[in-house]
């Protein structure tokens, strides 16, 4: 028989005006027993409270509609298979970790006054399955259901933490700028998975882009969806040697989808799989809009070169993988 | 393919001539020749595949788009071997399948940076099979001179792209004319070889032209056939 360990493991979480880098879809993983091991539900429907905590402007109803709602979206995505169940309010916490709830709710933390929400993961370090997941959404800050322009939209940063409920990590497509008093200010982004929040009274975070999606059909493919879509292979390259944690970019030039990967490992391999068969241009980045920590645990992190895009048109086939190219980046 | 077509017009070259035949069976004369091949070669003009920018989506409330890079792709010139069979319905009308080969350079110019990474022309080759069915007709019917025509049809263009691991299909149809001169001649039916010369205008959609629309691209090519 086998016993979930259970690990209070990750906190991810949303910020605002705060430091963390940004990057295409990442997978949270862990290594055990050696292996590098996704972690995700492995069982469906998942089941998830909602607390009774109300915010300033936001009833315990309309928190539960907006995350309803959140949930929605991931749940509509065709190529996959994840669904929710909704179980009922509870006087349980988001805090109340491994007590076998998943729930979300408002919790007051002033002293994060740069993290808009969190979520929490309770991990069966056999298997690697997520046995519970809890997101609290920080009082601390001002909170609407209905695009109020001097608060932060709540369905918007659900469906950003519900991203991470299910096992994905940040997204770097996205640019900041640094502002003056400290932190990074988010000028545009391509994933509502990116780290850093839109601005008050903004509600487009509401609609997955393209990187999300291919982020959580690969994670939970549904039927032919590995059959469908094709990867891109290629290594980045400095100096002759590899570039860990390369942002790389690839567009796909009809559709305009963007989607996001990262180098993995020190020979500077990636591999963006779940992509539409086609032709795509490839652009590498470093991670430098925000803190490389809220992607990597790993402090190798190289963002010493400079944006570069890549002299090769690849093409992506129907249920493979592209020929992996090379893409070589200038040093800062 | 090349190699397929060269060993086909090696096959009529040495086909023993049909004045030949005749003079061995003098009770039957010939009838009219009805079967065209024929092989040659040209240049198909560039392919314009359209622009679009990277765009993220800008922090504001109309989600404004923000350019993350700019790309402009295009299939370049390139030049073509061709085979052609027909068959000739009348004296004036044949109708006619055509297959074009030619491995042509995708490029897409990737410009206009959001953090200033260089301009660069990204390129791959492609393998472009296009085969069309068609009609062709004649203005004249004599067959000792330079005789126009015009030709129509439609058919698919296949690109393979440079690790074969993609095919896109796309519907390729096309108008033109051009002139067909005769290397040796009867007037009692078309010329048993000759030259022909063909300047087209092709219209893609879809395939590798998907999102472009109808995209045209000329071309023009010459050709020697021979009749039987």
């Amino acid at each position: 028989m086998m016993r979930p360990v259970a690990a209070w493991l990750l906190a991810l979480g949303l910020v605002v005006l705060g430091a963390s880098p940004a990057s295409a879809y990442l997978q949270l993983s862990l290594t055990l027993r050696g292996q590098v091991t996704v972690i995700k539900w492995n069982q469906t429907p998942v089941r998830w409270f909602s607390s009774r905590a109300e915010a300033p402007g936001v009833t315990a109803a309309q928190f539960q509609s907006a995350a309803n709602a959140a949930f929605g979206t991931w749940e509509a995505v065709p190529a996959a298979t994840i669904a929710f169940q909704y179980a009922g309010f509870t006087s349980a916490t988001p805090s109340d970790d491994d007590d076998g709830l998943s729930v979300l709710g408002f919790e007051s933390h002033p002293d994060m006054d740069r993290t808009l929400a969190a979520t929490g993961f309770t991990i069966d370090l056999f298997s690697g399955a997520i046995v519970e997941s809890d997101i609290f959404f920080n009082t601390a800050f001002d909170w609407s259901t209905s695009g109020a322009a001097n608060a932060f939209d709540l369905q918007s940063v659900a469906t950003h933490e519900i991203g991470h409920f299910l096992g994905l990590g940040h997204s770097a497509l996205g640019e900041t700028e640094l502002q003056a008093g400290g932190g990074r200010r988010v000028i545009a982004a391509a994933s509502v998975m990116f780290p850093i929040a839109f601005g008050r009274g903004i509600t487009t975070d509401r609609v997955l882009q393209p990187d999300d999606i291919a982020g959580v059909s690969n994670t939970y493919p549904a039927g032919d969806f590995a059959q469908d879509t094709g990867a891109l292979l290629g290594r980045v390259r400095l100096g002759g040697r590899g570039v860990f944690a390369a942002h790389v970019e690839a567009f796909n030039l009809r559709t305009g989808d963007l989607v996001g990967g990262f180098s993995l490992n020190q020979e500077g391999e990636f591999a963006i799989r779940g992509l539409s068969p086609g032709l795509y241009a490839v652009r590498v980045e470093p991670l430098d809009d925000a803190s490389t920590d809220s992607f990597f645990d790993d402090p190798g992190t190289d963002v010493n070169f400079r944006a570069t895009l890549s002299d090769r048109v690849v093409a992506v086939p129907k249920g493979g993988s592209s020929a992996s190219i090379d893409v070589t980046v200038p040093s800062k | 393919m090349t190699r397929a077509l060269l060993l086909l017009s090696l096959l009529v070259a040495m086909a023993p001539p049909a004045e030949a035949q005749s003079r061995r069976a003098p009770a039957r004369p010939p009838g009219p020749r009805r079967v065209e091949v024929g092989v040659g070669g040209g240049v198909a003009g560039g392919l314009s595949l359209g622009t679009r920018d990277a765009s993220l989506v800008s922090n504001n409330t109309a989600g404004s788009p923000f350019r993350l890079f700019a790309t402009d792709t295009r299939l370049a010139p390139a030049p073509v071997i061709e085979g052609r069979v027909g068959y000739h319905v009348t004296r004036r009308l044949t109708v006619e399948g055509v297959m074009t080969v030619g491995r042509p350079e995708l490029t897409t110019s990737l410009s206009g940076d959001a953090e200033g990474a260089p301009a660069v022309d990204a390129t791959e080759s492609v393998t472009e099979y296009v085969i069309t069915g068609g009609a062709l007709w004649r203005f004249a019917t004599d067959a000792r001179r330079w005789t126009p025509f015009v030709s129509g049809g439609a058919g698919v263009a296949r690109h393979v792209h440079e690790d074969q691991s993609l095919i896109e299909s796309g519907v390729d149809s096309y108008v033109g004319g051009g002139l067909i001169y005769p290397l040796g001649s009867s007037r009692a039916s078309a010329p048993r070889s000759g030259l022909r010369l063909d300047a087209r205008l092709h219209l893609l959609s879809g395939g590798i032209a998907e999102g472009a629309g109808l995209a045209p691209r000329g071309a023009i090519t010459g050709s020697i056939f021979f009749t039987f």
